[in-house]
């Protein structure tokens, strides 16, 4: 019996000591590995070249390159070498930079100037950076694709460049202050600025994408973008304005001119070439009203040829206002009465192709002119849209005196 | 000496137990997040610091960007860039929810702008998944520094402020995106789409802040605000000045605009427009009482058109701080002079004339004198239309509220 207990306590004393053993090799192993969220082990892990300066003191080049040959994805390797690039121009960038006045409250502002040869030294520090970023960082894999022929590395050089000299010329031209007055300096330095820009743009593209380029980013082209709502211009009808436009803008930009909306002359040969129709459709589509009633009528879900009938209903009021109100065979009695016929009917009319939605949005903002028409006033319309001021009935005689 | 199996038993179960009960401890350096486990360096930074952040991708690449910022913190990956790192690693992972929410780019020619309105709902969902980010972003970064160094937010504790900042920034974002797309010209699902943002904008601010932080932090993120700070930008404003500005300025704000040339809201009737206009002088003679009469002068002026351009050339050209407020001085000197000319009864028209002609070369004179070459050329094309006015014969009037040198009346007919 004893020799039983005796063989039982050595077998529990082996496993025992075996359990030892397991607990204690197991306990160092644990150590050894990662936490078994993200399983390490498995993956092989590539040994990118030793960059072992820290970053923002180092060659960012050679960081880059050490960077892309591990299987870091692309993103983070951009924001990374963005924050390095950064980091390695943050102090040349502050010393050109006055201090931060701390001691301002939140309503206060700091109007300590930067000299203009402060911007200046800024502008080529940025310049710098930039070419550095695309030398590192390459196109930008999330800009939005703006349909150029240029390729992506040039692409992104391009907007870093327009970027950088917007920048500087916003600086010096408003530095937060609309329409700043210039000191002969700072003229002088914009006029530099822009023989500058154009000098590095063409060293940077062919005189064919120069020429493209151009084109893209003309005021006129910005205009036809931003100002002609909906007009939906052909490839033949947008060359066709834009060389109309290129040869009669005298720096005015579309609205600073006529061509929509009185001067026919002017833009005689630009009907010959859009047509009589598409013609029309053009000068509506550039006018400030139109543009508001369209994305109502857009915004409203109402179908889109509802904008030009309620436009055309405007244009109908403002016709008929100055008739009547010239009409010398109407009493100023009569006149005042077909006139606030004129503002019921338009009103009407108006309420009817919009619907109650989009006409309590509308109608609001338009009693501004359907309001004097009402009092008796002949409505212009100016180019932007603006009400003109009017054609006033002369006031009615007074009336008789009653008897006492 | 023999030991009994029984007590060599006893003491290999009592290490057994010891074994079992023994942790390992984690590695040593900074602390890790609370809710992230201690991570190994595999690669330190310090000696590879390539190696060492593609490591932390790639053992965290399916765990998420909370466990790349530990692993990166652990391997001694500078914060700069573990901020860097982890914004393009959150931004990564909302890509594919943010790009789903909005409508697929159209293939346009580059004359052409896409003007497709994005629906409210597509809105909403966007904004959440912002709020979302912003929160994933602090919980995992901390508050960042741009929205400590912003002194709108300076008053709040440090933990509140990105938090505050993103609920501004974010709803402010879309208010004004919803603003421009109505085009001055909302629907009424628009107006309550605005209504409501501005609440919800409102609500999360209380979750975040508490009602006398939220109270504070309106006022001071208010588009009055904004215009009030622009316009004082040259006034010095202490903080009860600010207020008083501030109290009278949002309240004519609200008003409805009656201006017919310009977005006008309604059309007032005379009656509602009188009342208006009365209700405006009210708040005006309060404002000058709490200001006092000088004060509340250099209030007009600060607020007239020129006056910050002024000021913000003579400060560019390094002339004295005054300056802006001399060359008022004097543009209101000419302007009495010129009334005082044109109105003398013992001089004839031809004498008037004459008069204010040489008012115009001596004003010409003193304001050069006054800004030097340089500034005087710069400030021409201002002031010479107001001099020039006065050598054809006209004398000036200033309103309290006009906003240049070009309100100038003709003479009265010769007697």
């Amino acid at each position: 019996m004893f020799f039983v207990r005796n063989i039982t306590l050595k077998i529990l004393l082996l496993l025992s000591v075996a359990t030892n053993a397991v607990l204690l090799f197991r306990g160092n192993a644990t150590r050894a590995t990662p936490d078994p969220i993200v399983s390490p082990a498995a993956r092989p892990i590539a040994s990118p070249p030793l960059s072992v300066a820290p970053p923002g003191t180092t060659d960012p080049a050679a960081f880059a390159v050490a960077l892309r040959s591990t299987s870091l994805p692309e993103r983070l390797i951009r924001s990374v070498l963005a924050a390095e690039i950064d980091e390695k121009f943050r102090d040349r960038e502050a010393v050109l930079l006055p201090p931060k006045n701390k001691t301002l409250e939140w309503w206060q502002s700091d109007n300590t100037p930067v000299p203009l040869a402060s911007r200046l030294a800024l502008l080529a520090l940025h310049r710098e950076k930039s070419r550095l970023r695309v030398e590192l960082l390459g196109p930008d894999p999330d800009a939005p694709d703006d349909g150029s022929s240029l390729p992506p590395a040039k692409r992104e050089a391009v907007r870093l460049l327009a970027a950088d000299y917007d920048e500087t010329v916003d600086a010096i031209e408003h530095g937060g202050i609309s329409e700043r007055f210039l000191l002969p300096a700072e003229k002088a330095a914009l006029a530099s600025l822009k023989e500058q820009q154009k000098t590095e743009l063409a060293a940077l593209l062919t005189p064919a994408e120069l020429a493209d380029f151009e084109l893209r980013t003309s005021s006129i082209t910005e205009d036809i973008r931003d100002e002609l709502h909906g007009f939906d211009a052909t490839d033949q009808e947008f060359t066709a304005i834009y060389e109309f436009w290129k040869k009669e803008n005298s720096g005015g930009g579309f609205f600073g001119h006529n061509l929509f909306f009185s001067e026919e002359e002017i833009a005689a040969p630009l009907k010959a070439i859009l047509g009589d129709e598409r013609f029309a459709e053009f000068r509506r589509a550039g006018n400030y009203e139109f543009g508001k009633i369209r994305s109502l009528v857009q915004r409203a879900g109402l179908p889109p040829e509802t904008a030009a009938q309620v436009y055309d209903l405007r244009v109908h009021l403002e016709q008929e206002s100055t008739r009547i109100v010239d009409d010398d065979s109407l009493s100023v009695a009569e006149k005042l009465a077909a006139l606030q016929k004129l503002a019921r009917e338009t009103r009407a009319g108006i309420g009817a192709k919009l619907g109650p939605d989009a006409a309590a949005a509308y109608l609001p903002n338009a009693e501004k002119w359907l309001s004097l028409v009402d009092r008796g006033d002949g409505i212009h319309f100016l180019s932007h849209g603006w009400i003109g001021t009017g054609v006033s009935l002369p006031p009615p005689p007074p009336a008789p005196a009653e008897p006492r | 000496m023999k030991i009994p199996l029984a007590v060599a038993l006893l003491l290999s179960l009592a290490v057994n137990g010891v074994l079992l009960l023994r942790r390992p401890s984690p590695p040593a350096g900074r602390p890790p997040p609370a809710s992230v486990p201690a991570v190994p360096v595999i690669v330190s930074f310090a000696e590879n610091p390539a190696g060492a952040i593609a490591a932390a991708w790639k053992l965290s690449a399916d765990a998420g960007p909370r466990s790349f910022a530990a692993r990166l913190r652990a391997a001694g990956v500078p914060e700069r860039l573990v901020r860097a790192l982890v914004t393009a690693a959150i931004d990564a992972e909302f890509r594919a929810r943010e790009t789903a929410l909005r409508p697929p780019p159209k293939k346009l020619k580059f004359w052409q702008a896409d003007d497709t309105p994005l629906p409210f709902q597509s809105r909403l969902a966007l904004l959440d998944l912002q709020r979302e980010k912003a929160k994933l972003r602090v919980a995992i970064l901390g508050p960042d520094p741009a929205a400590e160094a912003d002194s709108t937010y300076a008053q709040l504790p440090p933990e509140k402020r990105e938090p505050a900042k993103t609920i501004v920034d974010d709803y402010d974002a879309m208010l004004a995106s919803l603003r421009d797309q109505s085009s001055g010209l909302p629907l009424p699902s628009e107006r309550e789409q605005i209504a409501f943002l501005e609440a919800q904008r409102h609500r999360d601010l209380a979750e975040a802040l508490g009602s006398d932080e939220v109270a504070d932090l309106e006022r001071r993120t208010s588009p009055v605000a904004g215009r009030v700070r622009g316009r004082l930008r040259y006034f010095d404003a202490s903080p009860g000045e600010f207020r008083a500005v501030f109290a009278a300025e949002s309240a004519i704000i609200a008003m409805p605009t009656t201006d017919a040339g310009n977005e006008a809201d309604v059309v007032l009737s005379p009656e509602a427009a009188r009342e208006q206009a009365a209700e405006k002088a009210r708040l005006l003679s309060e404002l000058k009482s709490s200001l006092g009469e000088a004060r509340y002068a250099e209030y007009l002026r600060v607020k007239q058109y020129d006056y910050p351009r002024i000021a913000d050339l003579s400060l560019r050209a390094g002339l004295p701080p005054d300056t802006a407020g001399r060359v008022f001085d004097l543009r209101d000197r000419i302007a009495a002079e010129s009334q005082r000319i044109a109105h003398d009864d013992t001089i004839d028209a031809d004498q008037q004339r004459a008069a204010l002609k040489t008012l115009a070369a001596t004003s010409r004179a003193q304001l050069a004198a006054l800004l030097g070459p340089e500034v005087s050329a710069a400030f021409s094309s201002r002031s010479e239309s107001l001099l020039r006015e006065l050598e054809n014969g006209q004398y000036v009037v200033f309103g309290e509220n006009s906003t240049s040198f070009q309100t100038i009346q003709p003479l009265p007919a010769q007697k």
